[in-house]
């Protein structure tokens, strides 16, 4: 049909039309109360243990006893079966083997994990967009260079990786120059996964960079003579910001998700730290006796990961210009495609 | 239907289907449904076509000319377009026919044929298995006739080498020869009604004469009435019996080609005639194009939609204006107030009809 | 022009592979993480016969020469394990079986999910209101299938099919020249709980393909045309945006190899490649890394050249590079 939008809104109202589109979404506005919620409550973690539970996340209670509706109850039995939920203040979740309570693990697991995703998605943003600035600005032999560093660590499995790095590191430590990072460090995993995911999003912003250098408005800062720096943070970072955007809850996810597999093969976060992945990995292990101890870590982690995934679909419906179109047209599905390009402003 | 209410139409004089007509449009309207509002496409248009007959419908992009060219084989059926009116063809009616009514009719008793035919047509499937396609749709033939069929269509269509061609894609032609297959895909099933939508649209102008030459040949030869749609009245003067001069959404004139051409009565048409790029005469500097553009079908303005672009505007340009006879001719038609001397006189610039 | 293509293709692979194993010995070497000699002589050794082990293995040697060694033994097939002291290509070999059983099948399996949930997905997107809402269930289901870790499908599937209903096995392997029918019984949980992530993602990926190539102008002179919805959606359709999920199958089910796998392995205790590889690292043991990380990085290469041949073969468009 010839039936078209007439006038696409100038770029500058850009952002605030997506925020706009955004909050017309009640699944992103959900999504978004869910992950709030989640990270209020892990950051909330010592007050549940101390007012809730009157119990630590790494404080053993394999003897003792709990009263449950009445009766008195072992936190684990004497063949090492734990307890499971009592829906109570104490042992909320039930307990692990070693007789500790589920729910405060949860919440102080909850706390790295989140911790961990955070940091490690801060540390992707910042150097894959430090990385697609340099490549796609200067072009040439560190275009090159970076290009196929970012192929590299692509072609590795991410997983694989991972856990190779997260093996050796855990026994090692690792020394940045300015800082070390021992054996045990929380750091350490959210190191690994912010530099494993690095190419994810450093390429599509490199071939975004590549194409605003091309763009009038780029012309015309050089020609005022403005610096190469200036124009590259200026300039063109502004314009790939919604993008960056786009990315941020989209990584956060799968650095949620990496981790839990890093620690459920043990190369995440080391004991007696807990973390969502470790604990199912225990849950795991004691696989028919206490479904409790996956369930919990398992849901919760399901939560956060579901949200920040429907919080990034809403945030690239609204920022994908596409998706302004009369007709019906749906985003794409795959990261590499239909990703919003940046307007001069 | 409330924006019919804004229009009135009783007592124009639509033309009737009338005896013999092929195809009768009467009272069409298309709405589409979108994100930020109802769009109404077309807007109460009414036209008939004989057999044999070519009716050229012509206007601007987003004028609505392609919505009824597609609304008449039924092409704009979708979830979110709302149709009514009545579009009988050969007696029957379409417009509420159900669909497998309508794909008996589809490609064999109306063909269409697109613009654009590098998207036009299925990127990955060659152009002969294309027309196969169609002919085994509508005759129980085998696939190696239908595979001679599509040969021959493109041969009659001026494909040069039509085996050879047959098994390209469509990526593999040129543009001519795409629009060439475009035609020829129309044609296979030798339809009654021919629908050419843009037909030249995106081709140098060399070709666009060439294939402006082979519609008219065809026509003569297969005696098909072909339903026109272009932007430009210069494709459609040595082709067209009769034109629709679309805005808006609305018709604002029609008539007999040769009334329409030399005796135009709305300015919107002395605008497009006037950005004709004639090949017989000397260009003038500048190419006139029509300033401004049409007004937003979510919200279209009320009273003569042409008005805000109209250098002629008065008053009472503002009250919707009937489409009628305003000339000694019953079958032109136009929707202009200014009387026939004002539009004798005003239509006239640089010593060639103008805005 | 073929030729030209699969000699860029192998230079690739070549340059891919060394730069793959550089880097894996790097990490395991580079990264001090305790003399891998200690290991090996075992915890009661005295400094003489660790240093006779170091002797033996060249663990004194420059790092350059160690990976010189190492990859020699990787080519001739002679590498043995730091830690175990066996042939590691006997011990892959021996996995392999089960890994591709769960490969193969799994991603199979997400392919039909995927294709038949998107078009479903798509024909509701295009329907009334109630259609509309159970298309907007169906891509809430999607999303949680790609939010759930592989290790806890596997997990919960295990426990309430395998040990509250008894209905399936409790992990393991049969290979399937042995028993068919025990080895599809062992398979059906964990193809189920690896495809489950990747047949959410692959139905949206085609229902947003379907939907997209709905509004194209061939689509419409398909219907012009007169033919079935049914012949128009399979023909016209379907035929176009399948395109891009054979290029996303062929790269996941390499990337598989060294993801989910790894994971889905370790939980169903399948005994599989990506279970040695991620005991291997829990050892420190590089050789059987190395050897796993290269033939995944292998499998990755020649998947997207059999990937890029297949799209050339499915569209005319696309030109080999």
């Amino acid at each position: 049909m010839e039936v078209r939008e007439h006038s696409p809104p100038p770029g500058r109202r850009r952002h605030a039309s997506a925020w706009r589109r955004l909050l017309r979404q009640p699944a992103a506005i959900v999504a978004a109360c869910v992950l709030l919620g989640i990270v209020t409550l892990c950051l909330l973690a010592p007050v549940y243990a101390r007012e809730v539970a009157h119990t630590g996340p790494d404080a053993n209670h394999v003897t003792a006893t709990v009263s449950v509706s009445g009766r008195r109850l072992d936190v684990v039995s004497p063949t090492g079966v734990p307890i499971g939920p009592t829906w109570q203040g104490r042992f909320l979740f039930g307990a692990d083997p070693n007789g500790r309570d589920v729910a405060v693990r949860l919440l102080y697991g909850g706390r790295n994990s989140l911790q961990i995703a955070a940091i490690a998605t801060l540390l992707t943003m910042l150097l894959a967009v430090i990385v697609a600035l340099l490549a796609g600005w200067f072009g040439g032999a560190l275009d090159a260079l970076l290009s196929r560093l970012m192929d590299l660590i692509w072609s590795y499995p991410v997983l694989l990786l991972g856990v190779a790095l997260g093996v050796t590191l855990a026994v090692s430590g690792i020394d940045l120059g300015f800082t070390t990072l021992k054996g045990g460090s929380l750091l350490l995993p959210a190191l690994i996964i912010g530099v494993v995911y690095v190419p994810y999003m450093a390429r599509p912003l490199r071939a975004q960079t590549i194409e605003l250098a091309r763009r009038e408005f780029v012309d015309a800062a050089r020609q005022q003579g403005l610096s190469g720096a200036r124009i590259m943070f200026g300039e063109i970072l502004p314009n790939l910001s919604s993008s960056v955007v786009v990315f941020a809850p989209l990584l956060l996810a799968n650095a949620i998700l990496l981790e839990s597999g890093l620690s459920f093969l043990g190369a995440g976060v080391q004991a007696p730290a807990p973390s969502w992945g470790t604990m199912i990995s225990e849950g795991t292990r004691l696989m028919p006796a206490a479904i409790h101890l996956v369930l919990a870590p398992g849901l919760m982690l399901l939560a956060a990961v579901l949200s920040a995934n429907v919080l990034a679909e809403a945030a690239r419906d609204a920022l994908d210009p596409r998706g302004r179109r009369l007709r019906v047209r749906p985003t794409a599905g795959g990261l590499d495609r239909g990703l919003p390009d940046g307007e001069p402003a | 239907m409330s924006a019919a209410a804004a229009t009135p139409r009783a007592g124009a004089p639509v033309p009737s289907p009338g005896d013999g007509a092929l195809l009768g449009v009467r009272d069409l309207r298309v709405r589409f449904h979108g994100e930020q509002g109802v769009v109404q496409a077309v807007d109460g248009v009414s036209f008939s076509i004989r057999p044999g007959e070519v009716l050229a419908i012509v206007g601007e992009s987003g004028c609505g000319k392609s919505a009824t060219a597609l609304s008449v084989a039924g092409l704009t059926r979708e979830a979110q377009a709302e149709l009514s009116g009545s579009v009988s063809f050969e007696g029957a009616e379409l417009l509420g026919a159900s669909e497998r009514r309508l794909r008996a009719v589809r490609g064999a008793q109306i063909a269409t044929a697109f613009q654009d035919p590098m998207s036009a047509l299925n990127p990955v499937q060659r152009v002969g298995d294309q027309i196969a396609e169609q002919v085994r749709a509508h005759e129980p033939v085998s696939r190696a006739q239908a595979r001679a069929r599509a040969v021959a269509a493109l041969r009659q269509a001026g494909v040069p080498e039509p085996e050879l061609r047959a098994r390209s894609y469509p990526h593999e032609l040129s543009g001519g020869m795409r629009q060439r297959a475009m035609i020829a895909l129309a044609l296979s099933c030798s339809p009654k009604l021919l629908i050419a939508d843009e037909p030249t649209t995106a081709l140098d102008v060399t070709v666009q004469a060439q294939i402006v030459a082979e519609l008219a040949r065809l026509r003569e030869r297969l005696g098909m009435a072909v339903m026109l749609v272009s932007h430009d009245l210069g494709v459609v003067a040595g082709l067209a019996d009769r034109v629709l001069v679309m805005y808006a959404g609305q018709v604002i004139e029609q008539g007999e080609a040769r009334e329409v051409f030399e005796d135009p009565q709305h300015p919107y048409t002395w605008g497009l005639l006037g950005s004709i790029a004639r090949i017989d005469r000397e260009r003038p500097r500048r190419l006139p194009a029509i300033p401004g553009s049409p007004p937003s079908l979510l919200h279209p303005p009320a009273g003569c939609r042409f008005r805000e672009r109209c250098p002629h505007a008065f008053a009472a340009c503002v009250s919707p204006v009937e489409l009628r006879a305003r000339t000694e001719h019953a079958g032109h038609l136009d929707r202009c107030l200014l009387s026939g001397e004002q539009k004798r006189s005003r239509r006239v610039v640089e010593g060639r009809i103008g805005l | 022009m073929m030729l030209a293509f699969a000699a860029r293709r192998l230079a690739a692979m070549v340059l891919v592979l060394f730069a793959i194993s550089v880097l894996t010995f790097l990490i395991f070497e580079v990264i001090p993480n305790g003399d891998p000699a200690l290991r090996l002589a075992g915890r009661l050794a005295n400094p003489q016969e660790i240093h006779d082990v170091r002797a033996q293995w060249g663990f004194d040697k420059p790092v350059y020469v160690q990976y010189l060694r190492t990859m020699e033994q990787v080519l001739t097939g002679k590498v043995i394990s730091y830690t175990q002291q066996v042939n590691v290509l006997d011990e892959v070999a021996e996995d392999l079986p089960a890994t591709i059983s769960l490969t193969v099948g799994a991603s199979v399996i997400w392919l039909l999910m995927g294709v038949a949930l998107g078009v479903l997905g798509a024909q509701l997107a295009r329907g009334g209101p109630l259609a509309r809402l159970a298309d907007r269930g169906l891509g809430a289901l999607a999303m949680a299938g790609i939010s759930t870790p592989a290790f806890l499908v596997g997990d919960l599937l295990l426990f309430y099919l395998g040990y509250r209903l008894r209905i399936f096995p409790l992990g393991g392997y049969v290979p399937l020249t042995e028993d068919p029918l025990r080895w599809l019984t062992h398979m059906l949980l964990p193809w189920l709980s690896l495809a489950i992530l990747f047949a959410g993602f692959y139905s949206r990926v085609l229902r947003a393909g379907i939907l997209d190539t709905m509004g194209e102008s061939y689509v419409r002179t398909a219907r012009a045309k007169g033919l079935s919805p049914r012949r128009v959606l399979l023909a016209h359709v379907l035929r176009n945006s399948l395109l891009p999920i054979v290029a996303l199958w062929g790269l996941d089910f390499a990337a598989v190899l060294g993801g989910g796998a790894l994971l889905t392995e370790t939980v169903f205790n399948l005994h599989g490649v990506g279970q040695y590889a991620a005991e291997s690292i829990q050892r420190l043991d590089i050789p059987p890394i190395l050897v796993i990380t290269m033939l995944t990085a292998f499998l990755v290469v020649v998947l997207s050249a059999a990937t890029d041949l297949l799209q050339a073969a499915l569209d005319p468009r696309v030109r080999l590079r």
